[in-house]
């Protein structure tokens, strides 16, 4: 027994020895990549154009920049990546290799191959995809020095706000896809029932407003969930007018259009619980799906059934145009909340250069030319012309499939376009407006940027607080915001458990760091 | 086990001229068997290789639960965090709920699943027919390969509160009014064992059919010759024979009762907010807390903390055991 014991202790130490083998290697690798990013901050004190590096391809050394974004792979991706690759080579000696992962693994992956060291060059992140989390804990080059460097093509064309939304403590990690900047908030609704009933939406406001149409459906489709609500998408949660950062789990958020920086607790606010109210009578109406607090399905994916007539969303222009398509029904979208150009929305779609890329230099030159280069990101975004697309005659901008391509079979149709570069050189499909970028352009230029704009949350501090308070949150929002439960009864309850649990902790550092970063920005 | 003879057979006649020198030095007897059966000890390399890679190397891992892991510095050189990464799963009202939950369900389990299961095993083991048994025992079997996903929406299929069957067919028949399922915590420590049982029990009856079949068909005759009747038998004989094997599995499941059965936890009650009290256990818990903040640390915590309480529990009841019954003890 005590020499098995011993021979058990002999494994574990074993064990041991061998994991701290692993982890010294695993740390050279590490200080590797922090040179890298020192190299890129010599540049960023330095201002100006004139900074700008001449590229002569002949002199680089050849570099395949690895892209890895969530999608799923594509059957003819080989024949796209040698298109770019001839690009690339005459440009700056460089090869593509793409790296969709499925959206499933895609968290998992991408923790992998951070922690690992696996190499990686172009990497696409967001707000909503731990982001700031992933800067803190050093996933990312920093990349100041570099767009001076290398990105001027990206300076020259990239929407200010975007930039200035995208940093990080004052610095910035990856650069936003040039896109629509803002987002407004509203509902889409079905247009041929709205038309079958004369229905004229230019008068509603806010969300009352919208009762009568809903009562309307209600007496006369009875086979249509007039207003279609599920667990995580619900009309008090889109559409309530605060800008909460891109995290609703954290306490504290600002009104849009205020110009008063105190935050306020959401859930405490009189006009939350007055929207609740109206919810909940919805719901008691029979305006509501009833299995809405538990459902996770996406209302779209309901809609295509036709039994929905409208649902909530965030909105940009030609919305509906773009959801018609996969939705099969005639739609119209009702913005309820204006566009405002939060952090949220500025960095809902981003790239940045992983700190594992052996050459972040070259990965920059691959995401400038994303940004300026029409035929590189066509390539990258449709296909190769003829073979997955052909242009319309006449239109140099707009594309549609090769006859005899079935649409359900097509051999590169990632969907995933909005994620790279500059989205207004992408061409567009037939059925689009040939005017959406136009479009782009109004709105962008229509909204007005949120008080907090670029200001991001470090919640290193009140980590435990924040976990405990996600719990507290699924457990109360997701039913007194479908309108399951009465409101006047469970949020009270609600309130005070946050409260137990830190949320004015979690409130008080938020302050902080907005106070903080406002001072910082005057 | 037949391999190990048949080696040693091939080289014990071999070896005997060393075998009486191995005697006489007494010492190093260890190292001749290793070079006797060194063939056998060369294929066992590659699982104990595989062992330690898999299930001894990541122990070094459990560091992460007292770091404030990052990239940069990675697993070992990051800053030390105390116990902070702990405090998540002990500073809310809801510690005492989950904790709660998590060992009541299991404890029911564990007993629910085997009593249903021997129970299963000896009715089983009465039917003279040949393929009825067989029948039996792969549609009870069949649950168990059903992903929770599919379970959460079967039930869904009996407890919706619109189109489910139980609001629809079953309860109008007793004239009772629908019940929101979903909504009500008070039926959910009911569902949950029933639907475990349903999927769970007919491994469990697997084993025990099983091991049914080694016991000895003396005890049976002689039992009968004494005048014992089917229900004598089963309790006399059938039930102490089985014991080693219900042991057994009671204490690795013991050992497993701090790690709840996601998919059971969250999939089936489909996540709904309004039943936590009677659903959330620590995994769902430790899944909700962690989802949005992503912190290697904290997760790592409560997987450390759940560890170790299952390793205790299984040195504690296999004590337990030792004293009642050495013989049925795991070691």
């Amino acid at each position: 027994m005590l020499r098995k014991k011993k021979r058990l202790v002999l494994l574990v130490m074993l064990a041991a020895m061998l994991a701290l083998a692993a982890c010294g290697g695993s740390g050279g690798g590490g200080s590797d990549s922090k040179g890298g990013a020192n190299s890129g901050n010599g540049g960023s004190s330095s201002g100006g154009g004139d900074q700008a590096a001449e590229i002569d391809a002949s002199k680089l050394p050849p570099y395949e920049v690895i892209l890895m974004y969530p999608g799923s792979p594509q059957p003819d991706e080989k024949l796209v990546e040698e298109a770019m690759n001839k690009i690339l080579k005459e440009k700056i000696n460089a090869t593509i290799d793409i790296q969709p992962i499925d959206w499933g693994a895609w968290n998992d992956k991408m923790n992998l191959m951070f922690a690992s060291g696996e190499k990686a060059d172009l990497v696409f992140t967001a707000s909503w995809n731990g982001h700031v989390d992933n800067v803190t804990k050093g996933a990312f080059v920093e990349l100041d020095g570099l767009l001076e460097k290398y990105g001027q093509g990206i300076l020259e064309t990239i929407d200010p706000f975007l930039l200035e939304g995208a940093r990080v403590k004052g610095k910035l990690y990856a650069v936003p896809t040039n896109k629509e900047i803002a987002a407004s908030w509203g509902v889409l609704v079905r247009k041929d029932l709205a038309d079958k009933y004369n229905m004229d939406f230019s008068n509603v406001k806010t969300l009352a407003d919208l009762e009568p149409f809903l009562q309307i459906i209600k007496e006369n489709e009875p086979d249509v969930t007039p207003l279609f609500q599920s667990s995580t998408q619900t009309l008090v949660g889109y559409v309530n007018g605060y800008d909460n950062f891109g995290d609703p789990g954290v306490p504290g958020s600002v009104k849009f259009g205020s110009t008063d920086p105190t935050l306020k607790y959401l859930i405490e606010e009189p006009e939350y619980l007055e929207n609740l109210r109206l919810l909940r009578s919805w719901y008691l109406k029979g305006y509501i799906n009833e299995d809405a607090p538990t459902s996770t399905l996406q209302a779209n994916e309901t809609a295509r059934t036709g039994r929905v007539f409208m649902w909530p969303e965030s909105l940009k222009p030609g919305k509906d145009k773009e959801m018609e398509s996969t939705i099969g029904f005639p739609l119209t979208q009702i913005e309820i909340v204006p566009p405002y150009i939060t952090t949220a929305d500025t960095t809902n779609s981003m790239i940045g250069i992983s700190r594992t890329s052996k050459d972040p230099e070259r990965a920059m030159m691959v995401l400038n030319l994303l940004h300026t280069d029409k035929e590189l990101l066509n390539l990258l975004d449709w296909g190769i012309e003829g073979v997955h697309y052909v242009k319309v005659p006449g239109n140099d901008n707009m594309i549609k499939l090769p006859d005899g391509v079935d649409p359900s079979k097509r051999a590169y149709n990632h969907g995933s376009q909005w994620m790279f570069g500059n989205q207004f050189l992408s061409y567009l499909w037939e059925n689009e407006a040939p005017d959406k970028w136009e479009q782009f352009r109004k709105f962008n230029e229509s909204a007005e940027p949120s008080l907090s704009l670029g200001f991001t949350f470090d919640p290193s501090n009140v980590k435990a607080e924040l976990a405990v308070l996600n719990n507290i949150r699924d457990e109360f929002t997701a039913a007194l915001e479908t309108g399951s439960v009465d409101p006047d009864e469970v949020l009270p309850k609600y309130i005070e458990k946050a409260k137990e649990a830190g949320a004015y902790k979690v409130l008080q550092e938020k302050q902080r760091q907005l106070d903080e970063f406002l001072a910082a920005k005057k | 086990m037949l391999a190990r003879i048949r080696a040693g057979g091939i080289y014990s006649t071999h070896l005997d001229a060393k075998r009486v020198n191995g005697l006489a030095y007494g010492q190093s007897t260890k190292w001749r068997k290793l070079l006797k059966f060194w063939p056998l000890y060369l294929m066992m390399l590659p699982t104990i290789v595989l062992l330690l890679i898999n299930n001894y190397l990541p122990i070094a891992g459990l560091i992460i639960a007292f770091k404030n892991v990052n990239y940069v510095d990675g697993v070992f050189g990051s800053p030390w965090n105390g116990l902070n990464n702990f405090k998540f799963l002990f500073s809310t009202r809801d510690a005492w709920i989950i904790t709660r939950n998590t060992l009541l369900y299991n404890a029911v389990f564990i007993a629910s699943n085997i009593i249903v299961a021997l129970i299963f095993a000896l009715m089983l083991n009465e039917l003279r027919s040949r393929w009825l048994p067989k029948f039996y025992q792969a549609s009870m079997f069949f649950p168990f390969f059903l992903s929770m996903v599919v379970v959460s929406y079967l039930v869904f299929a009996f407890l919706s509160k619109g189109n489910g069957f139980v609001n629809n067919n079953l309860l109008p028949l007793f004239g009772m009014e629908p019940i929101s399922w979903y909504q009500e915590p008070k039926y959910w420590p009911f569902i949950l064992p029933l639907i475990n049982i349903w999927k769970n029990a007919g491994y469990y009856t697997v084993f025990f059919v099983a091991s049914m079949v080694t016991i000895s068909h003396e005890y049976y005759e002689a039992a009968v010759i004494d005048g014992a009747s089917k229900w004598q038998q089963a309790i006399r004989i059938t039930l102490p024979q089985l014991m080693p094997l219900v042991t057994v599995l009671t204490l690795l499941q013991i050992g497993r009762i701090f790690y709840a059965d996601f998919g059971l936890f969250y999939q089936v009650p489909l996540n709904s907010g309004a039943i936590y009290s009677t659903t959330n256990v620590i995994d769902t818990y430790v899944y909700r807390a962690l989802l949005t903040l992503g912190d290697f640390g904290m997760s790592s915590a409560a997987a450390f903390y759940q560890s170790v309480v299952g390793f205790v529990l299984v040195f504690l009841s296999n004590y337990i055991v030792r004293k009642l019954d050495r013989e049925n003890a795991l070691f």
